[in-house]
């Protein structure tokens, strides 16, 4: 039951995503509200939409209801964040007249609240089907991963065994992680996968440590976070390593939620 | 009366041959005993402290030191002669070993071949202008190279003037307190240089040199420049030799370590306080057996200057390193060893034997390495004519030869059994029982024939050195990576 409900929730990502990255990539703005509703059925959307023309006549919108998750979408054309919000107080009158609100009603526009990316909008999606509070307050949606939220790991390390305990305990964590077995193969992996995160030793062969944040420098400034795990003690060697950006420095041996925590701390 | 009278005459002859057969036989008896004797004391002091280094490096936490900036840094010196085809991966292997603070100093003497066009290449170096210590004096020095990328790696270019030369440049451009010599056809194990430390921070005043195992790489898989797989070597040559190692390290250096009587430290991987080697005037150029150069000249260095010191040896720090394969050059190899023996006797060693202000190093190390080991050829040889003479002059029967000689083959045996014992119960390199009954076939089969015919090497290389005879010899290298 639980894996087919998840299912309805992918359906209805996928649709928005469809819509909305069909209207962005058109250089348009596109506004969306999400809304929580019971017992909606094809009447009263007709009398919702003859209800917000009438309030904002230039108003060019499509609405649609998702049974399985109660979920009511407003898509609207070229509309900004601020114009949406606006819109979405008129919609809330409505439903809340007619005792249709069940849950939050959450607002956003894109690409003002972000990439229009299949992460961002699954990230809206659950904000409504599973919210944290139980209200029915109007939200404002923020982007998340605009704070670039680490999904997936680089895990580089000349010793097979470690690698494989940090990858298995992260993955318990959720994330995806790749490994790599000296600073060669770590770069090319990176080019290939661009993980959000990588967590290496910085005593390597063929590319060290070193060269290997250096090159990832060179290549893109703004992504790709480092957290040197080392056997290595030395104070000159933490400073070398932190002034080549590296952005946490944890020293062997470890414990692994310390590990996890200082992950969580840089999405933070 | 005249055949009488000259039958007379050869009698006397043949009494006296006799009466001097039988003084060298008695000679020859104390020989023997004295050298099994001095056998088993060093062999019973190995065993004696098998346990205790056993113990000692299994509750050490290697892995925690290797971090630690606790250890002293070194500089590794690679002197690199025709080395184009295993500089880059020997180097690459030494960049990434697990020690805290150290250097790589990497010195072309002269290469013929394009070890220095390889090496610059493949690190992008630039020349520097560097400070260099005069300490030592060497050939000119061509050039220094470095790259701020790999700031561990030094790269000296200098004109051909021998290994010894070379390690010299080595040290005056060296900026650590300890420096370590490394063969460049050798591979080191990752933590090889920590544990040689831990021996090192035991005492790290007196400790002046620490020598490491040397063990054969023929037949193991290399990978990245790590040993991955052990096996014993399959081809005839490596495997006795492979032994013989064995036999000498783990059997005879443990013990020479343990009364502070080792003379020679392996060139191929050791370590030594560079302020002594300076001391004692770097290394001796122009000869083979620098190694053993060094550690006589830094025994007689302490011992005159009444310096508490120790030369340590460090059994569990192994340094991987390839065994020549093939007739010719085993037999190059072991003629330029005899040299270098001989050539170390002569002018360090007699005018130190028997003098009791050298300690243990002049009335045991020093007696036992002239005594048996560089006159052990003439000895041999010498007892091969008297059995000769005894049979001829019917002085004796088959029997007592058979006894004799069964004796002796046994207990030299027994020996290398013992240097397998402690190999198995504290190192256990070789996992597979195969590679076990392999080790103790070659053990046998090393009395047939490869100790006879490495003592005839060693007496051509005495005959190279009256002779004047003074080049290297030959050594081919192969790419690791078989």
């Amino acid at each position: 039951m639980a894996v087919f409900m998840r299912d309805q929730v992918v359906d209805l990502n996928q649709d928005l995503f469809k819509f909305v990255s069909f209207k962005c990539v058109n250089g348009l703005a596109c506004g969306v509200i999400l809304a929580r509703c019971a017992n909606l059925n094809q009447k009263v959307l007709d009398s919702l939409k003859n209800y917000m023309n009438k309030q904002q006549p230039e108003l060019s919108a499509q609405y649609v209801y998702d049974d399985q998750n109660q979920v009511l979408s407003v898509i609207l054309d070229n509309w900004k964040l601020s114009a949406t919000h606006y819109t979405s107080l008129i919609l809330k009158d409505f439903l809340q007249d007619h005792h249709f609100l069940e849950g939050p009603i959450v607002v956003a526009s894109f690409p003002e609240s972000g990439e229009p990316s299949s992460f961002n909008l699954s990230q809206l999606v659950g904000s409504v089907t599973h919210p944290k509070k139980d209200s029915k307050d109007i939200r404002i949606f923020t982007d998340q991963s605009t704070g670039e939220e680490i999904q997936s790991i680089l895990v580089v390390d000349t010793d097979e065994v470690m690698r494989e305990f940090v990858r298995l305990r992260l993955e318990l964590q959720g994330y995806a992680v790749s490994e790599a077995k000296d600073g060669h193969e770590a770069l090319e992996k990176y080019s290939l996968m661009n993980p959000d995160l990588i967590i290496t030793e910085l005593n390597l062969p063929i590319l060290d440590g070193y060269q290997l944040m250096n090159q990832i420098n060179k290549r893109d400034s703004k992504s790709g976070k480092v957290i040197v795990l080392t056997d290595k003690h030395l104070s000159s060697h933490m400073n070398r390593a932190f002034e080549l950006g590296a952005a946490d420095y944890i020293t062997k041996p470890f414990s692994i939620s310390e590990l996890t925590w200082r992950i969580k701390k840089l999405n933070a | 009366m005249r055949i009488i009278e000259y039958y007379l005459q050869q009698d006397s002859w043949l009494n006296l041959l006799r009466e001097f057969l039988l003084g060298y036989g008695y000679l020859a008896m104390f020989y023997v005993i004295a050298v099994t004797a001095i056998y088993f004391l060093i062999f019973g002091l190995s065993i004696r402290h098998t346990l205790p280094l056993k113990r000692g490096f299994q509750y050490n936490s290697i892995k925690k030191l290797s971090g630690s900036e606790h250890v002293p840094p070194v500089s590794l010196l690679v002197p690199a002669y025709n080395e184009e085809l295993t500089i880059k991966e020997n180097v690459r292997s030494l960049l990434a070993l697990n020690y805290p603070e150290y250097e790589v100093i990497v010195i072309n003497d002269g290469s013929k071949d394009d070890t220095f066009q390889v090496l610059v290449e493949e690190f992008q170096l630039k020349k520097i202008s560097a400070i260099v210590s005069d300490a030592i004096k060497t050939s000119k020095v061509r050039g220094i190279y470095h790259n701020p990328e790999y700031p561990q790696l030094y790269f000296i270019d200098k004109e051909n003037g021998g290994k010894a030369d070379a390690l010299n440049a080595g040290i005056n451009l060296s900026h650590y307190p300890l420096i370590s010599t490394i063969d460049a056809d050798s591979l080191l194990e990752k933590d090889a240089l920590t544990r040689i430390a831990r021996v090192y921070m035991e005492n790290p005043e007196d400790t002046v040199a620490v020598g490491g195992n040397v063990r054969i790489v023929n037949s193991c898989t290399v990978e990245d420049g790590i040993v991955k797989d052990v096996t014993f070597p399959k081809k005839l040559l490596p495997a006795l030799q492979n032994v013989e190692y064995i036999k000498a390290f783990l059997g005879g250096r443990i013990g020479w370590s343990a009364v502070n009587g080792l003379i020679i430290v392996s060139g191929a991987f050791g370590v030594f306080q560079k302020e002594k080697v300076i001391a004692v005037g770097g290394y001796r150029g122009g000869y083979p057996g620098e190694d053993m150069n060094i550690v006589i000249k830094l025994h007689r260095y302490c011992l005159e200057n009444e310096i508490p010191y120790r030369v340590a040896f460090c059994p569990d720090a192994v340094c991987w390193t390839q065994a020549p394969d093939t007739y010719r050059i085993l037999s190059s190899q072991r003629k330029r060893w005899g040299r270098g023996n001989l050539k170390n006797m002569v002018e360090e060693g007699f005018s130190m034997v028997f003098r009791p202000r050298y300690k243990v190093f002049g009335m045991l190390t020093l007696p036992y390495n002239i005594l048996f080991e560089t006159l052990n050829p003439y000895f041999r040889i010498s007892g091969m004519l008297a059995i000769l003479g005894y049979w001829l002059l019917n002085m004796t029967e088959w029997k007592t030869l058979v006894v004799f000689g069964l004796v002796n083959f046994l207990s030299c045996f027994i020996l290398s059994l013992g240097a397998l014992y402690i190999e198995e119960t504290a190192f256990s390199r070789y996992p597979k029982l195969s590679d076990l009954n392999k080790m103790l076939l070659y053990s046998f089969l090393m009395f047939i024939g490869y100790r006879q015919i490495g003592v005839l090497w060693r007496l051509m290389g005495h005959i190279d050195f009256f002779r004047n005879n003074n080049t290297w010899g030959t050594m081919v290298r192969t790419n690791f990576n078989k």
